[in-house]
């Protein structure tokens, strides 16, 4: 599609500097796309790395607990596992990253020994890792072990899984905004861009004809003069 | 300050009774429909559902992922290491970099 604009040279130094303007706004933009790719990139690379861990220790997890079932009555497990703790809270802050708001959520362990708040870190609740080292709130005489071991395992996992989390919506948020990001790069490069500079472009062209036409005419003018 | 949901088969779920999270058993479409509103109506940041809650409940998980609160997450199965969870994320990755140049290189 072609822009309709009148040939004038006030026009035309308009439309030079939308031009420059356009070409400027596409290198930013160009660059917040590749920033946040980069950042994506990284993202999504711990996101499956997060998604690996966990299916692990997940079924791990669901391993000892069948097992701790299997053994106890249904009555003495529910006893158990409603004792072991209350819910956790969860606070969010949110970060900015390239100008997208996201959120980083982290899990808050008051009833835990010190440093455990800060358990919403990955790298703090890696392997390994005992969560709660106090001695289950729940009779051991009449549970087994292997429920000591699952119950631990869960506590475990819960802050990986609020990190997944967080991963995982952090992704969604930042393939909008790349999505977004590269819509308007597309639309100045092929279509904004191209189409200011045929607009300049038939404009000077114009413009370089009227003068031709100008010159022309006063040369005949002087030649009828000059005929007098 | 808000908390995690797991909504998930009676199995499943029981284990994250002591995790800290508010566990919501559902073992057949309306009351896994039923469960999901209850969750909807408190305040939770987190909502953790099983694979095979998320493929009950499709359609109504939709809406969800664009809102801010709860974050909808699909567990991480072993079973099924190519489920729903995978896939969702898969789109997301194709849709903002255009092809699927990065989970081919890793499987």
């Amino acid at each position: 599609m072609e822009l309709r604009v009148s040939a004038t040279r006030q026009e035309l130094t308009r439309l030079k500097n939308r031009v420059r303007m356009a070409v400027r706004g596409h290198r930013l933009l160009k660059d917040k796309r590749d920033q946040l790719m980069k950042e994506f990139m990284a993202i999504v690379h711990e996101n499956q790395r997060l998604r690996k861990e966990l299916e692990k220790r997940l079924s791990a997890a669901y391993r000892s607990f069948a097992q701790a079932r299997a053994v106890l009555s249904p009555p003495v497990l529910e006893e158990a596992l409603m004792a072991s703790s209350g819910p956790e809270e969860v606070s969010i802050t949110y970060r900015r990253i390239m100008n997208v708001v996201v959120p980083e959520m982290e899990i808050q362990r008051s009833g835990d020994g010190d440093g455990d708040g800060a358990a919403g870190e990955a790298g703090a609740v890696s392997q390994g890792h005992v969560v709660d080292a106090n001695i289950p709130p729940y009779g051991l005489a009449s549970t087994s072990s292997d429920l000591d071991d699952a119950i631990k395992e869960f506590r475990g996992i819960l802050p990986l899984l609020v990190k997944l989390s967080e991963v995982e919506r952090k992704i969604q948020l930042l393939a909008d905004e790349i999505e977004r990001t590269r819509r308007r790069v597309n639309a100045l490069e092929y279509i904004l861009i191209p189409e200011l500079e045929a607009a300049v472009k038939s404009v000077e062209m114009r413009l370089e004809e009227m003068d031709r036409a100008n010159a022309s005419r006063l040369m005949k003018v002087k030649d009828i003069v000059r005929a007098h | 300050m808000s908390k995690v949901a797991v909504l998930g088969q009676r199995d499943a779920v029981l284990g994250f009774k002591a995790s800290g999270a508010v566990a919501f058993a559902a073992d057949n479409v309306s009351e896994a429909r039923e469960k999901l509103d209850k969750i909807l109506r408190d305040d939770f940041a987190v909502l953790l559902v099983t694979e095979e809650i998320a493929e009950m409940l499709r359609e109504e998980l939709q809406p969800l992922y664009e809102k801010p609160k709860p974050v909808v997450t699909i567990l991480p199965d072993a079973r099924r290491p190519k489920g729903l969870g995978m896939e969702l994320l898969r789109k997301r990755v194709e849709r903002a970099v255009g092809a699927n140049i990065l989970l081919k290189g890793e499987e």
